[in-house]
């Protein structure tokens, strides 16, 4: 099932949204395709924005990339938190908790979250920044966090039958540094990932992706899950490639079941530069311009140029971080 | 479709209801079991066939995406179309229902409130949609201001009073959106739900719908919460079994089962309004 809605008459849609995402299935990149990929993505890369400042790093995440497809242009205002952006964290949180304890509930779930952040804040003397801005926050305006993210938790329970999924790791978004500066860093939102099964029924070693998305499915939906499935194919922690990603829009009732073949993570490549090169140019030191104006023509033959040189690893965000 | 509770005679509104007590209005909203009817596996797609059917004659005349709420859904009813879609001026009583909203959502979440002003301005503040509410509450003064606040206070006794407790079994989730394009995305049918309570779907009806209204009530009450109905029907594929509507002014509620008369009903009250955004436009 490829860009549809799982069928309306199949309930509970948790069944068949679970059927879909761990449904047995060949491979369909070969690690030899990934690594031609991977090199021909991260050239592309150093042409779309030339050398940049060692200080910089460009991130592409969904919001970036989608403002970037649609033309919107990005407002350069600073990260900050709301109840929309705070329910997803505590969200994450409440639906664990649910895992592990079956006889708690996403409300009391989300109670026992926000208690425990808005403690942290107390006792600790430099509190993460959403402990500390839920702690500021008076009892009308933190009622609201708490009952986004019981909205979210819920809709995220309710979304998969969760007995099927075997040992699934919730929340898991990967940021992978592209690169050997580790300065393009791309960020995968994962809501729930998991194995897919075997043809015998067991759960096989290759990994699918669920995605949790606001709104209803727009025209760079697919993009967007690329991105996360790019994200997890370029971490080389894990090595491993997934098999597919399923997007679900709970607002609409809609699922994206998008296998990930070589063609579409090629696509997704595209629109990451894309993105990057709308996004870099700003930093693109002067003399290097001429290198984004390459013609097709010579950019297909970087694109498919044999490794030569020094390799340019993918190396986890974190551990450029750190 | 059973009226298995109404809380006011919704043409002449009595001026002395009859209280209720919390255990009143949970059996108003549980409804009788054995109406929980099995889900018609054809009815969601039938519907949706409906709506496409209806929406694709209609739709080349639209600025789109057009966005249907339950706002515009009864300004198109009573012909009052905006095209330019510009924002209502806030008065007292919109004002006072999206407080008691507010409070409703804060009370079923944490199962308390303190002072019903400030938790509710509190709670509008951190949401900048919203600002238009805030600044017009902190803009009264003198007697409407004393006004407001009594009211304000009477409706939210009543809502600590006379509103049950829910089990966290049931799954309540407040101010849940809904959001249903049609026509390629030309046409998109949103809602947000004051609180739904159940687990999806499988197999059997299981969801409830409820409203809250600070106002009087209203015959048009009811047809909010069947679209809400209609909009949940067309997400889940499963109808909900219940709508209620509570009212805080006098914690009576007005609720009745679902069936199909009751969703083709929206339906037709949905494409008929549309039909007529479309002409005005």
């Amino acid at each position: 099932m490829v860009g549809t809605s799982i069928p309306s008459t199949a309930l509970p849609k948790a069944a068949s949204l679970t059927e879909v995402l761990l449904a047995p299935s060949l491979p369909l990149v070969d690690p030899s395709e990934m690594r031609r990929l991977r090199h021909a993505f991260e050239c592309e890369l150093q042409l779309a924005t030339g050398p940049l400042d060692p200080k910089d790093r460009v991130r592409v995440d969904a919001y970036r990339l989608r403002n970037s497809m649609t033309g919107k242009s990005e407002a350069d205002s600073p990260f900050r938190w709301t109840p929309w952006t705070a329910r997803r964290p505590i969200g994450v949180e409440s639906v664990r908790a649910c895992l592990s304890n079956q006889r708690l509930t996403p409300m009391q779930a989300t109670t026992q979250a926000v208690e425990r952040l808005v403690r942290r804040a107390d006792d600790e003397s430099r509190p993460d920044s959403l402990s500390g801005w839920l702690a500021r926050l008076a009892i009308g305006g933190r009622s609201v966090v708490q009952a986004e993210a019981v909205v979210w938790a819920t809709q995220l329970l309710t979304a998969l039958d969760w007995i099927e999924l075997g040992r699934p790791v919730v929340g898991g978004d990967r940021s992978v540094a592209v690169g050997s500066s580790g300065q393009f860093v791309l960020r995968g939102q994962i809501e729930v990932r998991a194995r897919a099964r075997s043809d015998d029924g067991s759960f096989g070693p290759q990994p699918v992706l669920f995605s949790m998305m606001t709104g209803r499915p727009g025209p760079t939906a697919s993009a967007e899950l690329g991105l996360t499935a790019l994200t997890v194919a370029l971490d080389e922690r894990h090595n491993e490639i997934p098999l597919r990603v399923v997007g679900w829009w709970p607002q609409c009732g809609r699922a994206l079941v998008l296998p990930v073949d070589a063609a579409f993570l090629g696509r997704t490549c595209e629109a990451v530069i894309a993105t990057v090169r709308a996004t870099a140019p700003a930093r693109r030191r002067p003399a290097l311009d001429k290198a984004a104006t390459l013609e097709p023509a010579e950019r297909n033959r970087v694109r498919t140029a044999p490794r030569t040189g020094r390799k340019t690893p993918i190396v986890p965000a974190e551990r450029v971080a750190s | 479709m059973a009226d298995q509770m109404v809380a006011e005679d919704l043409r002449q509104p009595s001026t002395s209801p009859v209280p209720t007590t919390g255990a009143d209005v949970l059996a108003s909203i549980r409804g009788t079991a054995s109406h929980r009817h099995r889900v018609d596996p054809g009815l969601s797609g039938g519907l949706r066939d409906w709506l496409e059917d209806g929406l694709c004659s209609l739709s080349a005349g639209l600025v789109t995406p057009l966005v249907v709420n339950k706002q515009t859904l009864r300004d198109a009813l009573i012909g009052r179309v905006d095209p330019r879609n510009t924002q209502a001026t806030i008065t007292d009583s919109m004002a006072l229902g999206s407080v008691m909203d507010a409070l409703f959502r804060q009370l079923v979440t944490t199962g308390h409130f303190d002072d019903p002003m400030k938790d509710g301005i509190d709670a509008l503040r951190i949401d900048p949609r919203r600002s238009d509410v805030v600044d017009f509450v902190h803009g009264l003064t003198g007697q409407q201001l004393v006004d407001f606040q009594n009211e304000l206070n009477a409706q939210a006794t009543i809502l600590l009073t006379r509103w049950p407790r829910l089990s966290p079994a049931w799954l309540p989730r407040t101010q849940e959106r809904i959001a249903i394009p049609l026509a390629g995305g030309d046409v998109v049918l949103v809602g947000v739900v004051d609180l739904i309570v159940g687990a999806p779907s499988s197999g059997r009806a299981s969801v409830g719908l409820i409203e809250l209204k600070s106002g009087r009530a209203r015959v048009e009450d009811r047809d909010d919460l069947r679209f809400y109905a209609l909009l949940e029907t067309l997400r889940s594929g499963a109808a909900p079994f219940r709508l209620a509507t509570f009212y805080s002014r006098t914690g009576q509620v007005d609720a009745e089962d679902v069936d199909d008369e009751l969703l083709t009903s929206s339906l037709r009250r949905v494409l008929t309004a549309i039909g007529r955004m479309v002409e005005e436009a």
